[in-house]
């Protein structure tokens, strides 16, 4: 019990402190000139403050939507990383290795193509990206 | 038809009618010659095989223990044991239902004979769709399971729908959906009851059955589980919706006019001769069987609302410048009188009620026919454009005649068996009625007497303003109808004689309804024989209710110093 | 073996999606329209075999008498199986329907998402895990998104595809939240522990039930919008009017069938928890569902709308069966006092499911003929345009007029046996042995009655399409330009229809023995996992009939 929550408790508190800190550091020691372009707030340098209703070259929208897929698939990897990992220590009460465990297949094999079969999906989701022009900025 | 044990040919008279459609829309070439001969040729098969089977019937309607209650029964499986439920195909007669299974044959041969000449627009869908209309009426008098009865009941309606929407007259699209409408709400409501019937008797003999005679056996008042009262009103509330409205009972029937007029000939023969019947069947096989206290409790005012629909339907007619409206006014009427007969509930009235039932599809279905001929040949339904028919057409004029007398009940002819019994039954249940409720049920009697002699004064005097008098036609019909003819050979013949009178073939489909209303007329005997011990079943347990409680009301009133609490005496006996 | 048994079982699903991207990289490489439907077909039908070969697991499981049919988050049971098949039939169907936005055909994306579709739908039907569910669910969503949005290229077809896509994220959004509460107290997202926390003896002490109520109406919340039940149903005749006709048809099929075996799971695992909640929900949505989508599809003239509203009170018919299952105390809920009708006990489920695949197959035959009908680049919109279809198109007059016939469900068709299992089982909750607490008596009778009036009701809108064919003058004929493969769909379905018409006993004896499997969630038992404390506690006594089920 304690020796989990103690940690945690702990990096709250750093966490806290070091916020708190830096803001008042700055705050007490920072020189301040302000402008109004300084008080606007920050939006990745656009105006914060216009009509709703605004043309946006799609172009944009494509690279995102590419660089979110294939952003957030990669992150499939960290739980196969750590399956994998498990399974090279054979704790056999988990997950895929039961199918180790009971010998239907290597363990080595079983990562490997399960990784590999991911890939292939992506390598899949590019071709078509890549076919349909998605990455040719015209 | 290897064998002739009446089972198959039961099957077969079923059959024939699908094989027939099937062939119809199979050799389909788009004009009527082909379609019309393959129909007439099944319809007089299948009535030679209904009427076989129906003269195989046991002439005193007894011994038909050893059969299951019924005579040709066939009983198979239909969807196997599916949860418990145990849908039979299960088909044969009895008493009940045996004449109008011979009358829905007997009239689609007259309807194909009727048509022959007047459709010419989609011939062969014409005449399978009557042909599938044939199956189902055969079907519903012949089922003996509850949900086969039902699905022959509701699948009537389509037929008849598309007859007529696609060939009817002038405000079809809205009188086949009206007509539709009206009969499948209230005959989801029927469903209801039918399956509360159902569920009823699985509670008490863990038997999840929908054969009717296992039913009526096991819920009548012999079978032990009869249902308490408040459940049999609901039960009588939900079946009578769609029963009523089928017959139609006097506030329920505004959808019959317009269809009737609205239908083409064959349309409404069979409509008027075999669907009407439909409801007094459903009341006579259900409602007086499953709920006899309910029919009890309910008497006075089902006989009130029989004369109110007997009165009601002759007024109107009298108010008629349509004569098929006329005649669809006068069903109402008819209708009435078969009620009040069943609802009457005396031996003699029931059978009565029930000849006229079928007396009502021989002269109506041949009153229609005629109306169809007029329509044919001068193209208009009104009563003012027409006069003096009988020098143009003295054979239509003398069948009108003799379907009249047959309607009023002209003592030899079927009408006057019908009515005789059934209002000497209704007086007999009238005077043998003692207490308060005995006067009303004295006004119902006498008011229905009076409905026959008003019958006879509208029909005559359609008769008379239509086929006597100065020569009256309608304009434009100097040259005869064959100038409306599209298939054109008529037009090269402008001398030809105005209009013609019956041709053979009109002839043709007329003599057999004349043949058995003289039939019915002159020996009544011979039908009623068939029908009384089925009659009596169905019809006893109510009877002994009403008994029952007119004791009880009898005692009551002697004991009426006595400060206990009684029955609730009804309060529709006094008007 | 569970990984490997997983994959085995899920093999179908596999070929459906190789097959599908196949199409999808397929298309990407060649310009012009190449055989995608046929290829489509092609993978149904191989997924179909495969798909078969599972009968034979079924047959070996039979006869070692063996009930451990649950393999990690896969289950091996005869709903999943049978709703597979269902969902390839409805994939066919839908493939042989689709048309393209001009005279070239279907894009590959519509084939191939179509083909994604019904992998999602496999995938729901035999998913045992929330989180497999629910990513069943997207794999039905996203598809769908895309499929919209080739429909139609008009404003109409853009408006149709984005309020489709806000509201099934709106309706995602509330799933996974309703299963995050069912989480929450199950401590696994296996159904199957779900079941064991709530069945547990000391369980009914504690507040948890509170929380699996709300987790299980927020998961009616998100599913009602796919299965358009009224509160949630709004957007369905937009979408459906504003989309081509076999869009439409998916999305009156589809997520239909995928939210109710969802809502099914669910709520066989949550059941001991659900009390009275469970069936007075599902009889006042029911109630309120059948007779707004009725009363409002009278006024409707274009098909397309109509057909969304007449969904939409087919969605509440079909809740009638759900509640009955949930009213009438199950045989394996042990302890319950209630005396058990033979036969009628889970058949409430039953009936819900014989109900939706009648509707299923009458729906997209529908919109199949109104598919031929149109043209692809302009379907038929308004019901006067089917004007004298019948005599000019005289067979596909007569399938849409059998459709409509057995959506109002009159007898011999189809419909009238649905209609007829729903109705017998809600009233023999209140009439029949099997009557329950005082508490329900009478509600079920009351629902009948507002069912079957609802019924007649329905006959008005669905006369008004055959009236339209059959009885009004043909004046400008239509199009009748939707191609080959949505008359093969319209035959395909008719015959369906009228196979299911006249010999219903096959379908029923399926869902019955679907819905006996599918009343209650398998036991995990080939996975030796940890188990919450409640659980080991209360192992229910639970006998496990469903593979029995199918030696009958």
């Amino acid at each position: 019990m304690e020796s989990t929550t103690v940690p945690i408790l702990l990096f709250v508190v750093c966490a806290l402190c070091l916020a708190v800190g830096t803001v008042m550091a700055g705050r007490f020691f920072g020189p301040r000139r302000s402008t109004p372009v300084k008080g606007m707030p920050y939006e990745s340098g656009m105006d914060p403050v216009h009509d709703t209703r605004r043309r946006f070259d799609v172009r944009f929208h494509l690279v995102a939507i590419a660089f979110l897929v294939f952003d957030v698939e990669v992150l499939f990897l960290y739980p196969w990383a750590v399956a994998s990992k498990q399974a090279a220590q054979g704790d056999p009460a988990r997950g895929i290795d039961l199918a180790v465990q009971s010998q239907l297949v290597s363990s080595r094999e079983m990562v490997f193509f399960g990784a590999a079969a991911f890939f292939v999906l992506l390598l899949v989701g590019y071709v078509y990206d890549w076919r349909k022009g998605v990455f040719r900025w015209r | 038809m290897m064998e002739f044990s009446p089972q198959h040919l039961l099957l077969w008279s079923l059959a024939l009618p699908l094989i027939g459609a099937g062939l119809i829309c199979l050799l389909n070439d788009g004009r009527p010659q082909r379609a019309r001969t393959i129909a007439l040729v099944t319809t007089l098969l299948t009535l030679l095989v209904a009427g076989r089977v129906a003269f195989m019937f046991p002439a005193n309607g007894i011994n038909l223990e050893s059969t299951g209650g019924a005579f040709a029964l066939t009983d198979a499986s239909w969807l196997g044991k599916i949860s418990g439920l145990d849908v039979r195909f299960s088909v044969g007669l009895d008493g009940l239902s045996v004449w109008f299974y011979a009358l829905s044959a007997l009239l689609s041969f007259c309807c194909v004979l009727l048509s022959w000449e007047s459709i010419h627009e989609r011939p062969a869908t014409f005449y399978s769709l009557l042909l599938m209309l044939l199956c189902g009426m055969m079907g519903v008098f012949a089922a003996r399971d509850i949900l086969l009865f039902y699905v022959f009941f509701e699948f009537t309606l389509i037929p008849l729908y598309f007859l007529i929407g696609i060939w009817g007259h002038e405000d079809r699209n809205y009188a086949a959906t009206k007509f539709f409408l009206f009969t499948l709400t209230g005959s989801v409501l029927t469903f209801l009851g039918l399956l509360t019937v159902v569920l009823v008797n699985f509670s008490h003999t863990g038997d999840l059955t929908f054969s009717i005679p296992k039913l009526t056996a096991a819920l009548g008042p012999v079978g032990g589980h009869p249902m308490p009262l408040h459940l049999q009103l609901w039960i009588f509330a939900a079946l009578t919706a769609g029963f009523a409205i089928k017959v139609p009972l006097f506030p329920l029937h505004t959808w019959l006019p317009l269809a009737h007029t609205q239908a083409p000939a064959a349309g409404s023969v069979l409509l008027a001769g075999v669907l009407l019947k439909l409801g007094t069947y459903g009341f006579a096989r259900f409602n007086l069987p499953l709920a006899p206290e309910a029919t009890a409790w309910l008497l006075p005012a089902l006989l009130w609302i029989s004369v109110a629909g007997i009165i009601y339907g002759a007024l109107v007619a009298l108010a008629q410048t349509d004569m098929k409206r006329l005649i669809a006014y006068s069903s109402v009427s008819h209708l009435g009188f078969c009620m009040l007969g069943l609802f009457a509930l005396t031996p003699l009235a029931v059978q009565g009620g029930m000849l006229q039932a079928v007396n009502h599809g021989l002269s109506t279905g041949g009153l229609f026919a005629i109306m169809g001929m007029i329509h044919d040949r001068y193209h208009t339904r009104e009563i003012s454009a027409l006069g003096g028919l009988a020098r143009r057409t003295p054979w239509m004029a003398l069948f009108m005649v003799f379907f009249t007398f047959s309607s009023i009940g002209l003592p030899g002819l079927n009408g006057f068996a019908g009515e005789f019994l059934l209002l000497a039954g209704m007086f007999q249940r009238a005077w043998m009625t003692t207490g308060p409720g005995g006067l009303g049920l004295k006004v119902i009697a006498v008011l229905a007497v009076s409905g026959v002699v008003l019958g006879a004064w509208y029909m005559l005097w359609l008769v008379q303003r239509v086929f006597f008098g100065p020569l009256r036609e309608p304009h434009g019909t100097g040259h005869g109808h064959g100038s409306h003819d599209e298939l054109g050979h008529d037009l090269k013949q402008p001398d030809r004689p105005l209009v013609r009178d019956l041709s053979l073939r009109e002839i043709g489909a007329l003599v057999p309804l004349a043949v058995f209303i003289f039939w019915i007329g002159l020996c009544p005997q011979f039908f009623l024989s068939r029908m009384a011990p089925a009659l009596q079943e169905a019809t006893q347990p109510a009877a002994a209710a009403w008994q029952a409680r007119q004791t009880n009301e009898a005692a009551d009133r002697q004991t009426a110093l006595n400060p206990r609490p009684s029955v609730p005496v009804v309060a529709e006996t006094s008007p | 073996m569970t990984t490997a048994t997983s994959i085995q079982l899920l093999a179908p699903q596999c070929v459906l999606v190789f097959t599908a991207i196949v199409i999808f990289v397929g298309g990407a490489f060649s310009e012009g329209r190449g055989p995608w439907k046929q290829l489509g077909i092609f993978g149904l039908v191989m997924s179909g075999l495969i798909l078969a070969q599972h009968q034979r697991a079924f047959e070996t499981l039979l006869q070692h008498n063996e009930v451990a049919a649950t393999f990690g988050p896969v289950s091996l049971d005869l709903l999943g199986y049978l709703a597979s098949w269902l969902a390839l039939g409805v994939g066919v169907l839908l493939v042989l329907q689709v048309t393209g936005t001009d005279a070239r055909g279907p894009a590959p994306e519509v084939i191939g998402s179509l083909l994604l579709l019904v992998a999602g739908l496999m995938l729901a039907a035999q998913a045992n895990d929330l989180v497999l569910l629910f990513l069943a669910l997207e794999l039905i969503s996203i598809p769908t998104y895309v499929l919209l949005a080739l429909a139609r290229p008009t404003p109409a077809g853009r408006e149709a595809a984005l309020k489709y896509f806000f509201l099934s994220i709106l309706s995602s959004g509330l799933t996974l939240y309703g299963f995050s509460f069912l989480y929450g107290v199950a401590g696994s997202t296996q159904l199957a522990d779900l079941y064991s926390v709530a069945a547990g003896p000391l369980h009914a002490f504690t507040s948890l039930p509170l929380l699996v109520r709300l987790g299980v109406l927020l998961v009616v919340a998100g599913l009602g919008m796919k299965i358009a039940i009224v509160p949630l149903h709004f957007y369905a005749p937009d979408v459906y009017q504003g989309t081509s006709p076999a869009a439409a048809a998916m999305l009156s099929a589809v997520p239909k069938i995928a939210g109710v075996i969802v809502l099914v799971r669910v709520a066989a695992a949550a059941r001991p928890d659900l009390g009275e909640l469970g069936w007075k929900l599902m009889l006042g949505l029911s109630v309120i569902t059948m007779t707004l989508g009725n009363v409002l599809a009278l006024w409707q003239r274009n098909v397309r709308r109509l057909l969304a509203y007449s969904s939409i009170a087919h969605a509440g018919y079909l809740l009638i069966g759900l509640a009955v299952w949930l009213a009438v105390p199950d045989k394996s809920v042990a302890g319950s006092g209630h005396p058990v009708t033979p036969g009628l006990a889970v058949s409430g489920l039953s009936a819900a499911l014989f109900y939706l695949v009648v509707y299923s197959v009458a729906s997209l035959g529908t919109f199949a003929a109104i598919g031929y009908l149109g043209r692809p680049d302009r379907p038929l919109d308004t019901v006067s345009e089917l004007a004298g279809v019948a005599s000019s198109h005289p067979a596909i007059a007569a399938a849409l007029a059998l459709f409509m016939f057995s959506l109002a469900g009159l007898p011999p068709l189809a419909g009238f046996w649905g209609k007829l299992m729903l109705i017998i089982r809600a009233l023999s909750v209140d009439v029949g042995p099997s009557a329950i607490s005082p508490g329900v008596r009478h509600w079920f009778i009351v629902v009948s009655v507002i069912a079957v009036l609802n019924a007649a009701i329905s006959a008005a809108y669905y006369l008004r399409i055959i009236g339209a064919m059959y009885f009004r003058p043909q004046h400008g004929a239509p199009a009748a330009d939707g191609g080959l493969g949505t008359k093969l769909a319209t035959g395909l379905a008719a015959v369906l229809v009228v196979g299911m018409s006249l010999y219903a006993g096959p379908a029923l004896h399926g869902s019955d023995v679907a819905a006996e499997s599918g009343a209650v969630p398998l036991p995990a038992a080939a996975t030796p996992r940890a188990r919450p404390a409640v659980a080991q506690n209360g192992q229910p006594s639970v006998a496990v009939p469903q593979l029995s089920a199918a030696s009958r």
